[in-house]
């Protein structure tokens, strides 16, 4: 080789191993191992259940208002409420024990309502108790089982 | 077009591109890279015979 | 580039990657299936209760997740048995696999979250199977980035191999979670169902045709690490050749004995 010293040292080639350690690999390797720590964190903190029923949540008393939870119930046949001059809507849902008047600003998911008119009516409220025993919920979720079946064909 | 069959569409086209996407791009891939290993193959050899002579 | 030249590559091809007449009838088969399953899926099945059309997105979901949880059983068994045999070519069918595994869970996250947008009327929520299936994504996702900061083969494959074993265990975690926590996603149940046998026939079918994909895909993926391999150990014959040539060079490299 009849060049200097400098550029023949940096065509050799460099000790992979020690990449293992590298900033690089230290990085992406933190990012997905916070990220995925972050994602069970958010999954599981606070309450040890995705949703409360309303028995429980009513069960909880005065601890739970104010405190942003779901809860699951059925929807109370004819309770609900069309949009007011607010744009809020007003229903109740149950489960064995207890009722809960809820209020939800905006449109619901389409598939929202009563069971008897082909809608789901089985319910999870994301939002907050309020003192007056009413729960304003922020988000509506509709929840539904693992049945499908096919349309009925009207007989004419 | 209803709401619930846009859904649908756009489902189920996601699933079809991607996956059809994905089977294109492996299968150039695999072209190239032997393509590339057969070229380095061919220079060691041919410095290699270099070399003996 | 030259005619000779190209002929010469053509010649280096050993194994073809799908093509030739047992590709031809792979490739028909796998677009008469998916063309009979799109027929079955949209037309066939028959509109459902509630969700009336929107439940058609169920046979896609259900089997691009069915096949996600597949490939990742590939990733565990490939890499017992690589731990077991040492040979690499099951090392390329496992990376093969959960490449493939992360694009089957990517489908399921997308496909799960049209469909509960406009059914549950949420993009997304924090639901136990939700949530660990998203961690399932990261756990593979983990794996492949891991694999690429490990230079020396035989470590790679070593430490590939355990992540690949123990990555597993969230499989069953997501499969059950919704029997183990309360959840908003609906349990799996085909009994429980109460689908007609033209739903049922359908989704048999939408399996079997995307998981003939997921095997082709696998094999063009194996196909694929196979011709890196390859490449990869005539980097490592040219390097060692370099150190040699670096080592008898003598004086002119001050950093030889580091």
């Amino acid at each position: 080789m009849t060049e200097t010293s400098e550029p023949s040292s940096a065509a050799a080639p460099e000790p992979i191993r020690n990449r293992l350690l590298s900033g690089k690999f230290i990085f992406v390797g933190g990012a997905l191992a916070a990220a995925l720590g972050f994602l069970i964190w958010t999954a599981t903190q606070g309450a040890a259940v995705y949703y409360h029923t309303v028995s429980e949540l009513h069960a909880k008393g005065d601890e739970i208002q104010g405190v942003l939870v779901r809860v699951n119930g059925i929807v109370v046949d004819g309770s609900i409420h069309e949009a007011d001059a607010n744009g809020i809507i007003r229903f109740e849902i149950e489960d064995d024990t207890g009722v809960l008047p809820v209020q939800f600003r905006g449109s619901p998911p389409d598939l929202f309502g009563y069971a008897e008119d082909d809608k789901y009516s089985d319910v999870i409220a994301e939002g907050r108790l309020l003192g007056t025993g009413v729960f304003e919920a922020r988000n509506l979720i509709v929840k539904h089982g693992p049945e499908f079946e096919p349309r009925e064909i009207p007989a004419q | 077009m209803t709401q619930e069959l846009v859904f649908l569409f756009i489902g189920y086209a996601v699933i079809w591109v991607l996956l059809f996407g994905y089977l294109v791009f492996v299968t150039g891939r695999i072209r190239g890279v032997r393509d590339a290993v057969h070229d380095v193959r061919q220079e060691l050899d041919a410095q290699r015979r270099q070399a003996s002579e | 580039m030259s005619l000779a030249k190209s002929v010469v590559r053509r010649q280096a091809v050993k194994q073809p990657p799908l093509f030739g007449w047992r590709g031809f009838i792979v490739y028909t088969a796998l677009l008469v299936l998916m063309a009979v399953a799109l027929y079955m899926i949209f037309i066939y099945a028959p509109a459902e209760r509630v969700q009336g059309d929107a439940h058609r997105l169920l046979y896609g979901h259900v089997a691009v997740a069915w096949l996600a949880f597949l490939a990742f059983g590939v990733v565990a068994v490939a890499s017992v048995m690589y731990l077991w045999r040492r040979n690499p070519r099951w090392d390329s069918l496992a990376v093969a696999s959960a490449e493939v595994g992360v694009l089957f869970t990517t489908l399921t996250l997308i496909s799960g979250s049209i469909w509960g947008r406009h059914v549950w009327g949420v993009w997304w929520t924090w639901d136990p199977r939700l949530t660990t299936t998203l961690v399932l994504w990261f756990i593979y996702v983990a794996y492949l980035a891991l694999r690429m900061y490990i230079d020396n083969a035989d470590t790679r494959r070593r430490v590939a191999a355990i992540f690949g074993i123990v990555g597993f265990v969230d499989v069953p975690i997501v499969w059950y979670s919704v029997e183990w926590w309360r959840s908003l996603h609906p349990v799996q149940s085909v009994t429980r169902a109460g689908l007609t046998s033209e739903m049922v026939l359908t989704l048999v079918v939408t399996v079997v045709a995307f998981t003939v994909f997921c095997f082709v895909l696998i094999r063009q993926r194996y196909l694929l690490e196979r011709a890196s391999d390859e490449g990869e150990g005539l980097r490592d014959i040219v390097r060692n050749r370099l150190e040699e040539l670096r080592l008898t060079g003598g004086e002119s490299t001050p950093e030889a004995g580091k």
